[in-house]
């Protein structure tokens, strides 16, 4: 069980920083799927670790997604920002249970992101989404156990 | 007070910090699809992410260099005589090309006919792709520095790629012709006859569309651009038709084309620039 505690500002800003660094890296025979790492991240801050301003926190890493992805901007702000206010409601009840049995919810939350984040890419390009979102959901689903203990073993690094 | 204190903490206060955040992330999605305000900062994010992208890549370039440097001696001696036979073949090719371009540049100012061009071009390297699944986009180490400007076709040895789209000091992102919404204006190589091929969201397809039942198309037809529209110049080789559909319920076919280029794993590159040069006698062969 991981324990409930707070994050610095430096510890968060350099998970961030390593999530979007690892959200642009390819990943053979996946194409241009990629591991969702910054939705994770804030699922997993979502859940584990008390923040000044959660929602803020959320919004900002969006931003940045954007910019990295080179996506219309506010689309991901948007998505992690929704995320962070629905886990307001259920942090208690899913810190209640194992990492392994949050995967159901975990999935439902980087649904809902990817079913926006399509939608807004048919707003801005006029395209409709594809099943592609799922896949990416799936693959994202995938890694958050080991993602999960990975994070909390980076943030008790004393350097951070 | 408290509640100020609250509006982005947890519980119900955080309910307004909510509202304003997701009011300013909507204002942003609308700026971004409806309007050009935010195009600067985009063209920003593109030179500051570009190096990133670089960065990213670097794990496929090790894999290539890594081939290239343990590669066989006899595979490179190999290589080096195929490339050696295939330049004098395009050499000895060039040359009949252009004694044909001199012919015609002469049959064409006898009739007076418009002056036939060729574009300048600059040769580009993909940095890396957006990991976005929506879109066919793809980054480049060629810039606002070097006159590039949105619109401007992109090119490979085998055909078109797509077009500029957005343009930083010194990367540009293509939007390739693969992507959902690009669509380009074509002809079929053998008739002459116009048709729009669109994006299908898959690397090795591509759609006609609103193509008539009676409209004379074959399997294995070639298609070029038309040059309508002006945006691609015309005579680039797009695709080849690869399958013909006619759902008894709608009056046009379905046509699927295979790109000419292998939009995937395609690395360097040619942009065409608007201004050209007129053609004449052994312009080719240089």
């Amino acid at each position: 069980m991981i324990e409930n505690r707070s994050i610095t500002p430096v510890s968060a800003a350099l998970m961030t920083s390593l999530a979007l660094l690892l959200y642009v890296i390819p990943i053979p025979l996946l194409g241009q799927m990629r591991i969702d790492f910054v939705a994770v991240l804030i699922i997993y801050l979502g859940i584990y670790r008390d923040m000044p301003y959660p929602l803020l926190f959320a919004f900002g890493a969006g931003v940045l997604q954007d910019l990295v992805s080179l996506a219309p901007l506010g689309q991901h702000a948007l998505g992690l920002l929704l995320v962070s206010w629905i886990l307001e409601f259920f942090r208690d009840r899913m810190k209640l249970i194992s990492i392994p049995a949050q995967i159901p919810a975990v999935f439902l939350l980087l649904l809902l992101l990817k079913f926006q984040y399509s939608w807004i890419a048919a707003l801005n390009l006029g395209i409709l989404p594809t099943l592609d979102a799922l896949g990416s959901s799936v693959i994202t689903t995938l890694v958050w156990v080991p993602i999960a203990f990975l994070i909390n073993a980076f943030e008790s690094r004393p350097f951070v | 007070m408290a509640n100020q204190k609250n509006i982005f903490r947890r519980g119900p206060a955080s309910g307004a910090g909510l509202l304003i955040l997701v009011l300013v992330a909507l204002a942003l999605i609308f700026a971004s699809a409806f309007t050009t305000w935010l195009n600067p900062v985009r063209s920003l994010a593109l030179d500051l992410v570009a190096p990133l992208y670089r960065v990213t890549d670097f794990p496929s370039r090790i894999g290539e260099w890594t081939r290239t440097s343990f590669a066989d001696r006899e595979e490179l001696l190999g290589e080096v005589q195929r490339l050696q036979d295939e330049n004098l073949i395009l050499q000895g090719r060039s040359m009949t090309m252009a004694d044909v371009v001199a012919e015609n540049v002469r049959l064409r100012q006898l009739l007076n006919a418009a002056e036939l061009v060729q574009a300048r071009v600059l040769i580009a390297e993909l940095i890396g792709t957006p990991p976005d699944i929506e879109t066919h986009r793809i980054i480049i180490n060629r810039g606002r520095l070097q006159e590039l400007s949105p619109g401007q076709p992109v090119i490979d040895n085998e055909g078109v790629i797509g077009q500029v789209t957005y343009v930083s000091t010194d990367y540009s992102e293509v939007l390739l012709i693969s992507d959902r919404s690009s669509a380009v204006p074509v002809q079929i190589e053998r008739n002459g006859l116009r048709a729009i091929a669109e994006g299908s969201g898959t690397y090795d397809s591509l759609r006609l569309r609103n193509v008539p039942s009676t409209f004379d198309v074959k399997v294995g037809d070639r298609l070029i651009t038309s040059g309508l529209g002006d945006r691609f110049p015309k005579g680039y080789p797009l695709g080849e038709v690869v399958s013909i559909n006619h759902p008894s319920s709608s009056p046009y076919l379905e046509v699927n084309v295979q790109p000419a280029s292998s939009l995937q794993s395609v690395r360097q590159m040619l942009i065409l620039f608007a201004d050209t040069t007129p053609l004449g006698r052994g312009s080719l062969a240089e």
